[in-house]
């Protein structure tokens, strides 16, 4: 009587096993995953500066999908964070850096949106407009106010896409499989003041 | 009674299980379609905040997450059903058809229509994405983006043109500004150059010639990278929106005319593409851009509507499937309650009932069920009271037929014994047992079985129901006088159900009718006869006294004559003396005495009497001193030891008295045994009858003075062989406790 209770309890269990597998697992999985490159700390007479490369940003279906005119973002998270040896370090400084990119095919121009610039950039050459997108160059990091001489501190940066809005809200049709959305690891710069 | 209980626990336990799953569909059915509602509302919304995404995300998630668990609710129903089918239990196998019936019917025209709906949809989409469509989509953009193609081209040409003419004439300096500036003028006049934009390095400022027929036209900001293409000698161009339309803006580098290669400025000229005209290409532009987006997006979309037709499919396949288990249920439950209460009823339980309220048929059903269990309880009250009674009866026949002292013996019309009662059983010396359920054919001495089919012949030659017969019987050793009553049983509506014998033992009665009837002949032969014989004795004596001597040599016969008639007559007094014993029984002095010494005695009298004869005594142990005549008694044993020595009739032979002692029935017994010749079997039923003798010089009164004796005594003597040869006499005395 037991056995056969388990057994029923088994089956069912194994088909929602194969169930949630199915639906978890998205079928195409990213080859050439997005990383953040040649990640360089600098400073004005006012700001620390950060250089930053984001490379395999662009993958052919999105450049399919940028050129149909579907605009895309791209999010640099950027902290700041003093060491400390005894405690938690201190996070001394925390941004969000956006850029968008928009094709217009009437104009045949490619416009970037920087979060931090008013006006967009106008291209008319698609790698130059990408370029433009993974390209984090001076981004001003922290103030050198903010921070105390001798003092060591690291910079946290990650890129991410957020998610493409596509015609007839189709992004929400894809819940588990996204074709687009990526999220760089966390990447850490030490520098020291 | 614990199983009983543990059955209705375990379906109350059931019952409660059901409908909690029953509650947490509903609640995830409703849950769903909430959410699903909820989350095609806001998607209609176009601007949609971070915070409403991952609220929608996080809405979609549970909407995925309950359709599962009603997926899994309703398989688990569906394998539940699958495995309680295999294993057999009540009701499944019905519930099983109907969910079978409900999800075909429903699978179907689902299936069909899932089928034809994704043709169609197939066809509505490859339609949408129609070569046609897309070509005249694709040409209007490209007749638009010609036209701003060769608007560029043209500002480009104007601005190529106005540089070469700036670079010739050296225009760029400083104090021909005025000269540039005439020349521009110009040339929008002539050429319908729009605004007109200069910029030397030399001078360091920018010169602007508004465009005679948009003078709001504002100059447009170029990018550094642009700014830097052109000053690496390369012509651009780029199109910007203002406030009254899009700006055409042609770029090219001013050289210097001292170095041609060397860029020293750069002049740009802006075309004005009204703003009417400018939506005009943007909604064809949009159209395309739109049309190129869902084409880019053919097969997502084209999965999209699969998977929700699937999935609208599939929940129109879970709902058939749980309404068919919902209904099955409803159908089957009371199906199952009432085999399980049927089952229950088998096993004696009628106070089961069902408890399932419902006005259609299926509660009428368990209504009329309820009612018939209460009625059957009632009837089965009733049956059991009549058994009861029927027992009570029964035990009191049994016990009467059982103390009856008449043998009954009942036959059914097979031939098999059914009942036989302790007096038969007593009487015929057999054991119910293994009697019981047999032949009687098979059981009876051919005698005795040719004699009953006499007896059953004669009932039915006669016609007659009843047959009474009184025998002689001679069952082993023992003769019987019985009265025989045969009786045909036929039930009420006269079937033959076989007979019953009916065995009363006259042996005793008969003893006693024929010792009054030799008593009364005794005693009148004892006052007839022996009144004459005195006179005829004294008349010979005297015959002989007178004339003896007188008559010579005839004296001497005449001597012997009246000689033979005083002995004889002589005889003849004896013979009445003892007839008149007989009759005259002495009234019997009843006192205590011991058994064993009376008997002792009479044997010793024998014993020297007789010494070539082996008496052996065999006294009884723990007999107690009881009522009787002692004296009787001796005469009891005289006669018996008589009888015996004669019937040994030589010189040797052998005696066996035995005493016995019955403490449990309190009865005491005395038996006679020799080894000489025996008594036939057909003078055994008048052995203990009056002048019955086989002893040439007996008178026949032994015996019956014997039997008449110990039935003063109330006693029972019998006669029985003895093996190998000779006889048993014994006699049975009740030891009254003195």
């Amino acid at each position: 009587m037991k056995k056969v209770k388990n057994n029923y309890y088994g089956a069912v269990l194994i088909f929602l096993f194969v169930i949630i597998s199915l639906a978890g697992f998205p079928p195409n999985a990213h080859a050439i995953e997005p990383e953040i490159k040649d990640i360089l700390i600098t400073n004005d007479m006012e700001n620390v500066l950060l250089y930053a490369r984001l490379v395999n940003g662009f993958k052919p279906d999105m450049e399919l999908a940028v050129l149909a005119g579907i605009p895309a973002t791209f999010t640099m998270q950027l902290d700041v964070y003093q060491e400390r040896s005894f405690t938690w370090d201190k996070k001394i400084f925390s941004q969000e850096i956006k850029r968008s990119i928009k094709y217009d095919n009437l104009k045949k121009i490619f416009s970037v949106f920087s979060s931090n610039k008013k006006e967009p950039v106008i291209f008319t050459e698609f790698e130059s407009a990408q370029k433009a997108m993974t390209d984090f160059n001076g981004i001003i990091a922290a103030p050198l106010s903010s921070l105390t001489k001798g003092k060591n501190y690291y910079v946290m940066i990650k890129v991410k896409m957020d998610k493409v809005r596509l015609p007839l809200h189709m992004e929400y049709v894809f819940l588990f499989v996204s074709y687009w959305d990526f999220e760089t690891s966390w990447y850490r710069q030490n520098f020291s003041y | 009674m614990e199983e009983k209980q543990k059955i209705k626990s375990i379906d109350e336990k059931e019952l409660r299980k059901r409908r909690r799953e029953f509650i947490i569909i509903v609640v995830v059915g409703v849950l769903a379609i909430a959410f699903t509602l909820i989350a095609s509302q806001i998607f209609n919304k176009a601007a949609l905040p971070l915070s409403a995404n991952i609220f929608v995300y996080g809405i979609s998630s549970i909407n995925v997450i309950l359709i599962l668990l009603l997926l899994f609710l309703i398989i688990r129903n569906v394998v539940k059903l699958f495995y309680e089918h295999r294993r057999g239990v009540i009701g499944s196998k019905l519930r099983t058809k109907l969910v079978a019936t409900f999800v075909g019917l429903s699978l179907v025209p689902t299936i069909l229509l899932f089928l034809f709906a994704i043709n169609f949809l197939s066809y509505g989409i490859e339609s949408w994405f129609n070569l046609k469509i897309g070509d005249a989509l694709n040409k209007s953009l490209e007749v638009a983006q010609v036209y701003y193609q060769q608007m560029e081209e043209q500002a480009k040409f104007n601005a190529r043109q106005m540089s070469a003419d700036i670079t010739k004439n050296r225009l760029y300096e400083k104090e021909r500004a005025e000269y540039l500036k005439s020349f521009i003028s110009q040339r929008q006049k002539n050429s319908r150059v729009g605004m007109v934009e200069t910029y030397f390095d030399a001078q360091k400022e920018k010169m602007v010639f508004a465009d005679v027929e948009h003078p709001e036209l504002i100059p447009v900001t170029l990018a550094p990278e642009m700014i830097e293409d052109i000053y690496s000698g390369k012509e651009k161009s780029t199109v910007q929106a203002t406030n009254i339309g899009d700006a055409v803006v042609g770029i090219v580098p001013v050289f210097s005319f001292a170095v041609p290669s060397e860029v020293i400025g750069r002049i740009s000229v802006s075309y004005v593409v009204p703003k009417g005209f400018v939506d005009k290409l943007r909604s064809i532009a949009d159209a395309s851009e739109q049309y190129g987006q869902i084409k880019l997006l053919k097969n997502p979309i084209k999965s999209n509507y699969m998977i929700t037709l699937s999935i609208v499919t599939l929940v129109i396949i879970f709902l058939a499937t749980w309404f068919g288990l919902t209904l099955a249920k409803e159908i089957t439950v009371p199906i199952q309650d009432l085999v399980l209460a049927t089952n229950r009823i088998t096993q004696g339980d009628l106070d089961s009932r069902i408890n399932i309220e419902a006005d259609d048929e299926i509660g009428l059903l368990v209504k009329s069920f309820n009612q018939m269990t209460g009625d059957l309880k009632k009837s089965k009250n009733s049956l059991e009271e009549a058994n009861i009674t029927l027992e009570r009866r029964r035990k009191y026949t049994e016990a009467i037929l059982r103390n009856v002292s008449a043998g009954v013996v009942s036959v059914d019309k097979t031939g098999m014994i059914t009942t036989i009662n302790r007096a038969a059983e007593k009487m015929f010396d057999i054991s119910a047992e293994k009697v019981v359920f047999q032949n009687y054919r098979d059981l009876m001495m051919p005698e005795h079985l040719s004699l009953v089919d006499e007896f059953l012949q004669e009932m039915k030659e006669n016609n007659e129901s009843l047959l009474e017969k009184q025998l002689e019987v001679m069952l082993k050793d023992k003769a019987l006088t019985v009265l025989l009553t045969i009786t045909t049983i036929a039930d009420e509506e006269g079937n033959d159900s076989g007979i019953v014998v009916v065995f009363e033992d006259l042996t005793q009665l008969q003893k006693a009718e024929r010792a009054a009837a030799w008593r009364e002949v005794a005693r009148r032969m004892a006052h007839e006869i022996k009144n004459p014989l005195t006179p005829v004795q004294l008349s010979a004596q005297r015959l002989q006294k007178k004339y003896g001597d007188k008559l010579g040599e005839e004296g001497s016969v005449f001597k012997e004559c009246t000689q033979t008639i005083i002995d004889q007559v002589e005889v003849l007094k004896n013979l009445v003396n003892e007839f008149s014993r007989y009759a005259r029984m002495p009234v019997t002095t009843i006192a205590p005495n011991d058994l064993n010494m009376v008997v002792a005695e009479a044997v010793s009298l024998f014993q020297d009497a007789h010494k070539d004869i082996v008496f052996e005594l065999i006294p009884a142990e723990g007999l107690p001193k009881f009522d009787l005549d002692a004296e009787q008694i001796n005469r009891v044993m005289i006669n018996l030891l008589d009888n015996a020595v004669a019937a040994i009739n030589k010189k040797s032979g052998r005696v066996e008295i035995t005493v016995s002692y019955d403490e449990q029935h309190h009865k005491a017994g005395v038996t006679v045994a020799d080894d000489g010749a025996g008594v036939p079997s057909s003078h055994k039923m008048k052995v203990f009858e009056p002048y019955f003798s086989t002893k040439k010089s007996g008178t026949g009164l032994g015996l019956a003075i014997v039997s008449s004796i110990i039935s003063d005594h109330h006693g029972q003597v019998s006669v029985a062989d003895n093996t190998p040869t000779g006889t048993i006499v014994s006699f049975v005395l009740p030891v009254s406790s003195v």
